[in-house]
């Protein structure tokens, strides 16, 4: 029962949607014609909505593509179009459907003039529906979807279902789907339409044929803006369209609905400060004269700065950005080519280079360094000036900085004076200088390995190496420091085992044995041999019990501890601690 | 405890004024004067600004033009009908769309779709401002873009936003973008002096303070902000040279233990913020001009000579980031703490730190 009542209800609210929206839209024409107004004006974005795919810029792989299908009849039963926003993936999408359902037009050009047509236009056609994903996201409305699916459509050849944002349904709600999906009756089409494709399920995208809309060249923004202009009476000059392009960043709509602000506001004779003003667009006067402030260090030119850009009224963060595509032209500037890049005018190039050379490609990098991590923290601060402030400051006190090249010869120069007071044969150090690896050898002895040449180690050359050890493998450091040294008298070296059975058997392995062969050479700068004896294998009981048979192959510290209880010895162990009072 | 009801409770409150009487708003009310006159009046706006600055007054003085029955030079005439009704706050076509504790649902989203399904009943134009709509849900959100994109006619729907990157890319490309500026100073301060009885001093510090947000200066105004800052000020001087164990002991004490204290903290924060940027100020220009406790000028010279620029710098970051965990619903006396150790660290004259640590 409450079954059946639920599916009454949902369908119910299936229609009154339609007419809901029938309903508006008719109400929407009337005015458009007749009476006063409601809302007369349609925006911009609205009323150039596409309505042939030939209308549609900047997605000729899409559209070439669909139209070519209708006409070879090879229609896909569903189809994905997915794209950043405003590129015309929902005006595809009707347009598709039109096309498919038109009955008087070429294949693939919808006439727009026939039954079918205009009320896909009205949104009030009953074989064509739009959903709303967003809206309608849950499993009961994709069963309600799939109890309609089964009707032949009314009039038009087609039943197509358009679900926009398709990515906000819910995982039950695509997953009961899927079958649908796969084999559709003929009668229906499925068109998707979606920003987030990766939200999608696999199992959904297998399904469909998927088209990736592109974001749509600023030539082509350009152009449309210029056709649009020129249809609406506007005049703009090609500078203010190529700001409104810039701004748009790929997407039409967001083109069209900037060309509208603007012109609501200037009338139909756009003036390119008034563009720049509505579009918040930082003055570039400003943004060289920050970047010459930080350039040259000048924190109280900065902070005026900041207090300029606060009392007009710019936003803070929209500056912020500004300055870093700044700092990020001057490096372009400095390490290739600015020529290239459109964005930049004619006239601040020179002034751009001229900053960049002062500054060091070094300098530059810091700075953006600076500016990309902190753009964290201006972001989430409830404080943006405040922190604009710091951050301007900060990048004035990146001093000179000294190229790697410059950093490299500083040391050779410092290497070469170190060589002349330490080195046994001065005479030879001219021609040793151009081979890197005796120098290297040369500085290795006078700064730690010992000197003499195979004299015998000592418990202190040892003691040397660990030390040298745990810098380089600290694994090994900490096993050998149980081990014990024994002796070490010509090339060889002997070193006994220490206590532990875990770390008894470390240098068996072949790989480790000759690192630790490598590090000796390293260190002593000669090949040992390296002699591996037994030690004492101590039981856990025999440890509990208090022997004092390893205590001499331990440290002092750890000589006291052999009558603690054995938790606590596991511990000092453990982090190679030492007992300083014992109040047992 | 959280920034966000803090920011509503900023905004909260509404005045139904002339759009030209909106304070230091003259290029945001010229932009829609201008579109008004010329009735190219678009479905959507989003209204950008911090919180506190009249995006919301606006969008009402907006509903009361667009309804009025004899407008007078862009103005609501204030006498027909529906003039009165928005006045007192009964205008049924003027709706209002708020977070339900936390966050926008998609409830609510669907009953607004609802509404707006009808033709409006009075006036010409339903007006519906959805506040601080970064705070929708994510399935909220998605819900509204249909609507948003082609609402009914004779509808106006105005979003609010702090920082439109906290809004879906999609939202922001369906509407028009008015951007609302931070409040000039030197405004703010004439209007404390005038409207709430500051003194010169006072007014300059809260004006400094605000963020440019009128909301903020009332509320700071109001509150005991102002008597707290001197003594917050002081403790600041203090707690940078106590021995650690004292400052923390000092700091809690100044922020209180009830349970308003969440607030208190804020405060204290935002009123340490202005200091270390202050001596900042000071140490990198040497001038008092743009000091935003002006009152302290000489302290915060003999001050100044604790600190190098980088420790002012690491300092102000460092209490930046402690105020955006306090939003976060952490425990408030270690995050104290840790701001106190971490700021004396940053100080040439730190105290005797090891003699303190043993002192039980």
């Amino acid at each position: 029962m409450s079954l059946a009542q639920g599916w009454i209800f949902s369908f119910d609210s299936l229609l009154v949607r339609n007419q809901k929206h029938a309903f508006s839209k008719g109400l929407e024409k009337n005015e458009r014609g007749i009476t006063v107004a409601i809302m007369a004006y349609e925006v911009l974005a609205r009323k150039w909505r596409p309505q042939l795919f030939s209308d549609v810029v900047g997605q000729e792989h899409v559209t070439q593509t669909l139209m070519n299908a209708i006409k070879a009849g090879r229609l896909a039963h569903a189809y994905l179009f997915s794209g950043a926003r405003g590129v015309g993936k929902t005006s595809v999408a009707r347009i598709l459907a039109k096309a498919i359902n038109c009955v008087q037009g070429e294949p693939g050009i919808p006439c727009n003039k026939c039954h079918s047509c205009i009320e896909i236009m009205n949104g009030s056609s009953v074989d064509v529906q739009e959903i709303d994903g967003a809206s309608n996201r849950g499993i009961d409305e994709i069963r309600e979807l799939r109890e309609n699916i089964k009707f032949m459509p009314s009039s038009s050849k087609y039943r197509v279902y358009i679900i926009d944002e398709v990515h906000m349904l819910t995982l039950p709600a695509f997953n009961a789907l899927l079958k649908t999906l796969e084999e559709p009756p003929a009668h229906v089409k499925f068109i998707f339409a979606t920003t987030e494709p990766h939200k999608v399920p696999a199992t959904i995208l297998s399904r469909c044929q998927r088209f990736d809309f592109r974001r749509i060249p600023f030539a082509q923004i350009v152009e449309q803006i210029k056709k649009i202009s020129a249809e609406e009476d506007l005049k703009i000059s090609d500078a203010g369209i190529a700001l409104i392009a810039r701004h748009a960043e790929g997407s039409m709509r967001d083109a069209e609905s900037l060309l509208d602000q603007v012109v609501s506001y200037t009338g139909p004779n756009v003036e390119d400060k008034q563009i720049a003003e509505i579009l918040g667009i930082v003055d570039r006067d400003i943004i060289f004269e920050a970047s010459l402030a930080i350039l040259e260090g000048s924190s109280k030119r900065c902070l005026d700065i900041v207090e300029k850009i606060y009392e007009y009224g710019y936003d803070i963060r929209e500056f912020y950005r500004a300055l870093m595509d700044q700092f990020r032209n001057l490096l372009v500037s400095q390490v290739g080519s600015i020529e290239d890049l459109p964005d930049i005018l004619d006239s601040e190039k020179e002034e751009l280079r001229k900053q960049a050379k002062m500054a060091g490609t070094q300098k530059l990098q810091q700075a953006l360094n600076v500016l990309i991590a902190k753009e964290q923290n201006l972001r989430l601060t409830s404080h943006p000036r405040l922190i604009l402030e710091t951050i301007m400051v900060k990048l004035c006190q990146i001093g000179e900085v000294l190229s790697f090249d410059d950093l490299l010869s500083k040391i050779e120069a410092l290497e070469r004076r170190l060589l002349s007071s330490h080195t046994v044969h001065p005479e030879t150090r001219g021609g040793q200088l151009s081979e890197p690896a005796p120098t290297w050898e040369a500085e290795k002895r006078t700064a730690k390995g010992p000197e003499r040449g195979s004299a015998p180690l000592e418990k202190e050359d040892w003691e040397g190496f660990l030390m040298h050890l745990s810098g380089k493998n600290h694994a090994m450091a900490n096993v050998l420091k149980e081990w014990s040294f024994v002796s070490g008298a010509g090339d060889s070296l002997e070193i006994k085992k220490g206590g532990n059975s875990f770390s008894a058997s470390y240098l068996d392995e072949p790989d480790r044995y000759e690192r630790l062969a490598a590090y000796c050479r390293e260190f002593f700068n000669r090949d040992l041999k390296i002699k591996l004896l037994e030690g004492e294998k101590i039981s856990n009981k025999k440890r509990s019990t208090g022997s004092t048979s390893k205590a001499e192959d331990v440290d002092s510290g750890k000589r006291g501890q052999s009558n603690l209880p054995k938790s606590v010895r596991n511990v000092v162990e453990a982090f190679q601690g030492e007992i300083i009072t014992d109040k047992q | 405890m959280n920034q966000g009801e803090r920011e509503a409770k900023i905004a909260q409150k509404p005045t139904v004024i002339p759009l030209s009487q909106i304070l230091g708003q003259e290029k945001a009310v010229d932009f829609l004067k201008q579109v008004i006159a010329r009735e190219k009046i678009p479905h959507a706006y989003l209204f950008v600004g911090v919180p506190g600055i009249g995006k919301t007054t606006a969008a009402i003085a907006l509903a009361q033009i667009l309804n009025c029955e004899n407008p007078d030079n862009g103005e609501g005439c204030g006498r027909c009908r529906s003039c009165r009704q928005i006045k007192s706050g009964n205008f049924p076509e003027l709706v209002f769309i708020e977070a339900e504790g936390r966050y926008i649902k998609i409830e609510q989203i669907r009953d607004l779709d609802h509404v707006l399904g009808f033709k409006p009943l009075v006036g010409k134009y339903r007006v519906s401002v959805i506040r601080q709509a970064e705070t929708m849900t994510e399935e909220a959100a998605n819900a509204f873009l249909k609507t948003l994109e082609e609402p009914p006619p004779g509808n106006m729907l105005v979003l609010t936003v702090t920082d439109p990157r906290d809004l879906l890319p999609t939202i922001v490309s369906r509407c028009q973008k008015v951007a609302f500026r931070p409040i000039p100073a030197h405004l703010i301060k004439k209007w404390l002096v005038a409207e709430k009885r500051l003194s010169e001093g006072d007014a300059t510090a809260v004006a400094r303070i605000c963020n440019g947000s009128l909301g903020r200066a009332k509320e700071i105004a109001e509150g005991e902000f102002l008597r707290k800052r001197k003594e917050y000020i002081k403790g600041i001087i203090d707690v940078v040279q106590d021995p650690p164990l004292d400052s923390i002991e000092k700091v809690i004490q100044l922020v209180g233990r009830e349970s308003k204290k969440g607030y208190e903290a804020l405060d204290l924060l935002a009123i340490w913020k202005s200091w270390y940027r202050d001596l900042m100020v000071i140490k990198t220009t040497g001038g008092d001009s743009f000091l935003i406790n002006k009152d302290f000028s000489g302290e915060l010279k003999k001050v100044s000579k604790n600190f190098t620029i980088e420790m002012l710098i690491n300092s102000l970051f460092l209490i930046d980031q402690a105020e955006r965990d306090l939003t976060g619903s952490r425990n408030l006396d270690l995050m104290l703490e840790n701001i106190v150790l971490g700021l004396k660290s940053l100080s040439l004259e730190r105290g005797e730190i090891s003699s303190s640590i043993r002192t039980p």
